[in-house]
């Protein structure tokens, strides 16, 4: 369970890594592609619109995370609704990427490998727990993706791509 | 008002507490419904931007019915709903307070099918009950919270003390299901509704219209605007329509996108949100506006850069130091400011930084080595004799003057400000990394045209150290000849990239230390770092593992300082690091070839 103060670490911790998300997309993919060589395969030559997408949709992510709770109420656009987004990547990535469910251990991995280099010795214990639990709870529904019933042609359409 | 289903599964698959947590992440106000194995509806559970707006099964709400929904077997489907709900409306708790309840009952539930089996048992009290609905009506979620974890011994104890009568439970429809007793009911009944009364499919069907239901006034939420407890719209027909529990009838159009993505409140990089608490005084207020006040016109034989060398013995540093820098304006002619530093802790930046402020005060230049990295280090590593429980970070708080903490050394012409901070309290570093220019006006005030400022930063490149980067004119990075470390260091440009162009320091260089030509790795690293970087950054002089670092080190000496045992031979190589860094430098330093000996 991702507590909401667990949210917070992973909002501030975030704004660390805003500044080197270019490097820290490399080094994800890199990592990734250590672990497994395999998955290179799944991604285009040219990486760049990947790591694009990753960071956007990393940062799309967390902005999500830091909703002030005074707005609880307020109405949100489908494509700005995080769980409609993430269940329409999910779905994107099992049906049109043909990603395997267990690709998302390895990938949680080299996620967390990249925060843990980009943010340092302020990557502790709690704040490695706080990133995979968000992770964990993301990829939850990204691989429930296949069981939307929602209109397949616009939720989260426009939020991103295979990451 | 529009449902969309978004998803829908089994609950033996994902199960209520699932649901919720990933219901989480719905910002939209969304509902989960929840079938039975046989398709009757049991509850509806209504979510919006982590909050919990209500929960419904039967005429049970709140806790109420989420007690009764836990652990049931099922079908669920996922709706989103457009529309906005009344702005009066008032969350019943926290999504994560809903999972903390489920999780207990979760774990009460399984205790109870571990004994020996169900019983009945005595309802709760009634002022439970009552707690419970009035929890339903908004702020309450404490009280109800309680009576949930209230609730669960008492079923233990039950549990404990009774016989197995495992036919009672459905047979005996009681007037208040008590949760804990429904949790486990489902498996005895082989998965229909055990309540016949209370949850027949036939009247759960007109649900939405059923609310409140007249037999339990005391758990409909009472104090909720009767506006906001409009009937509901009759129930579409495939589905049972949520009860739009404190909705106004007419859901006003959604007026697009009305949040905006919050922007952080700015807080600069690293310091946390609490940390906005009590500024200290500006510094100039506190430590004398010795160093901020527009200054005196810098001696006209002052050059900004390069340093001139001095000619003579230098004159000491220190003695001079606090008067006359602060006279020197932060927009005149200043000496280089060089930030060494490392993304990577551990990698020897503090003996690069003060052996390489060694070698340049041997070379006849004045230093300052300010310390920078919170763990005193520097103080630590030249086993000082002084006091180094200041410096620094107090000047940085206002609590002390500069002139105060700046250490003279036995070198003359080399001066240390120590981190100090130590008898300051722990946000000291999160409010001086928030106001960094404090920091730079600071390292201005030391950097006399004559002196070079070396700044030993601290581990990382944000927080402190992003501010003495942003203040320092040079950065001379450190990278351990280590696999991993070069990698961490392929973010550096970055970090320096990032930094606004009139901030920005030149990269004076990269060094490797730790360096072992026989091993292949470190060669790999030289080779990265070289791609990295750039090979002209990198200094082809990497620091070696030697023993008289650690000699060194336990003798709390430079090494140039070191008597014997390879202590020359390794201050040598801070003696071409220093030629090297004063060329990246910019400073002029006499050529061999230039001198005569006759």
């Amino acid at each position: 369970m991702l507590s909401q103060a667990e949210r917070e670490m992973v909002v501030r911790s975030w704004r660390l890594v805003v500044p080197i998300a270019d490097t820290a997309a490399d080094l994800f993919y890199r990592r990734l592609f250590e672990l497994r060589p395999d998955y290179r395969a799944y991604f285009p030559e040219d990486m760049t619109g990947q790591k694009k997408k990753l960071v956007h949709m990393l940062a799309f992510i967390v902005r999500s995370m830091d909703w002030p709770d005074s707005a609880w109420n307020d109405d949100v656009s489908p494509d700005e609704d995080l769980f409609l987004v993430v269940l329409a990547l999910g779905r994107r990535h099992t049906e049109i990427y043909g990603i395997p469910d267990e690709a998302y251990a390895p990938v949680g991995e080299a996620l967390l490998w990249t925060l843990d280099y980009g943010i340092g010795k302020d990557f502790d214990a709690q704040l490695r727990s706080a990133w995979a639990r968000l992770y964990g709870l993301v990829a939850r529904v990204m691989k429930m993706g296949v069981r939307s019933i929602a209109d397949r042609s616009k939720a989260g359409a426009q939020a991103g791509g295979r990451s | 008002m529009d449902r969309v289903p978004v998803l829908a599964g089994t609950l033996d698959e994902t199960d209520l507490e699932g649901l919720v947590e990933m219901m989480t992440l719905f910002r939209q106000l969304s509902t989960v419904e929840l079938e039975s194995p046989a398709g009757a509806p049991e509850g509806t559970l209504w979510m919006k931007s982590g909050q919990v707006i209500d929960v419904i099964a039967g005429d049970l709400t709140g806790l109420d019915a989420v007690r009764y929904l836990v652990g049931r077997p099922g079908s669920y489907t996922v709706y989103r709903i457009e529309g906005v709900i009344d702005p009066t409306t008032q969350p019943l708790m926290r999504g994560t307070e809903l999972l903390q309840v489920i999780s207990e009952l979760k774990t009460d539930s399984a205790r109870l099918q571990h004994s020996t089996g169900l019983q009945r048992r005595g309802a709760l009290p009634d002022e439970s009950a009552t707690v419970v609905s009035a929890a339903a009506t908004a702020a309450l979620v404490e009280p109800a919270d309680a009576s949930a974890r209230q609730a669960a011994p008492s079923v233990d104890a039950s549990a404990a003390t009774s016989q197995p009568q495992s036919g009672d439970a459905a047979e005996q429809p009681p007037e208040h299901t008590t949760p804990l007793d429904t949790v486990s009911a489902p498996r005895l009944r082989d998965g229909s509704p055990p309540d016949s009364a209370e949850t027949e499919p036939a009247s759960l069907t007109a649900l939405p219209a059923a609310v409140p239901p007249p037999p339990r006034a005391p758990s409909t939420p009472a104090p909720a605007p009767p506006a906001a407890r409009a009937p509901s719209t009759p129930a579409p027909a495939p589905l049972p329509a949520p009860a739009p529990m404190r909705m106004p009838p007419p859901l006003t159009p959604a007026p697009g996108r009305a949040f905006a993505p919050s922007p952080p409140a700015a807080p600069p990089p690293a310091a946390p949100r609490a940390a906005a608490a009590p500024a200290p005084p500006p510094v100039p207020a506190a430590a004398g506006p010795r160093w901020a006040t527009p200054a005196a016109p810098p001696p006209p034989a002052a050059r900004p850069a390069p340093v001139a060398l001095r000619a003579g013995p230098p004159a000491p540093g220190p003695a001079r130091a606090p008067s006359a820098e602060l006279e020197h304006s932060a927009s005149g002619p200043h000496g280089p400011i060089l930030a060494v530093f490392a993304n990577k802790g551990g990698v020897g930046k503090t003996t690069i930084a003060v052996n390489l402020s060694v070698a340049l005060v041997r070379r006849g230049l004045e230093v300052v080595l300010v310390d920078a990295d919170p763990r005193n280090d520097v103080g630590n590593a030249l086993a000082a004799r002084k006091d180094t429980s200041r410096g620094l970070y107090d000047v940085l708080d206002g609590t002390v003057a500069l002139a105060d903490v700046l250490l003279p050394t036995a070198l003359p012409g080399f001066a240390i400000l120590p981190a100090g901070g130590l008898n300051l309290p722990e946000d000291v570093f999160a409010r001086v990394s928030a106001q960094p220019e404090r920091i730079a006006a600071l390292l201005l005030a030391l950097a006399r045209p004559n002196t070079i400022v070396v700044v030993d930063s601290p581990a990382g490149l944000r927080g402190v150290s992003y501010s003495v980067l942003s203040a320092s004119t040079h950065a001379l990075a450190v990278v351990q000849a280590e696999p991993l470390a070069v990698r961490s260091a392929a973010l550096v440009p970055r970090v320096l990239d990032g930094i606004p162009a009139n901030h920005r320091p030149a990269l004076a260089g990269v060094v490797l230390n730790m360096f072992d030509r026989r091993v292949a790795a470190s060669l790999a690293v030289l080779d990265g770092a070289c791609e990295i970087f750039g090979a002209e950054a990198v200094y082809d002089i990497p620091i070696p593992r030697a023993g008289v670092f650690i000699e060194a080190s336990a003798n709390g000496a430079p090494v140039a300082l070191m008597d014997g045992s390879g202590g020359t031979t390794a201050g040598f190589i801070f003696e071409s690091l220093a030629s090297h860094v004063l060329a990246r430098l910019g400073l002029s330093t006499p050529k061999l070839s230039d001198l005569r000996l006759l």
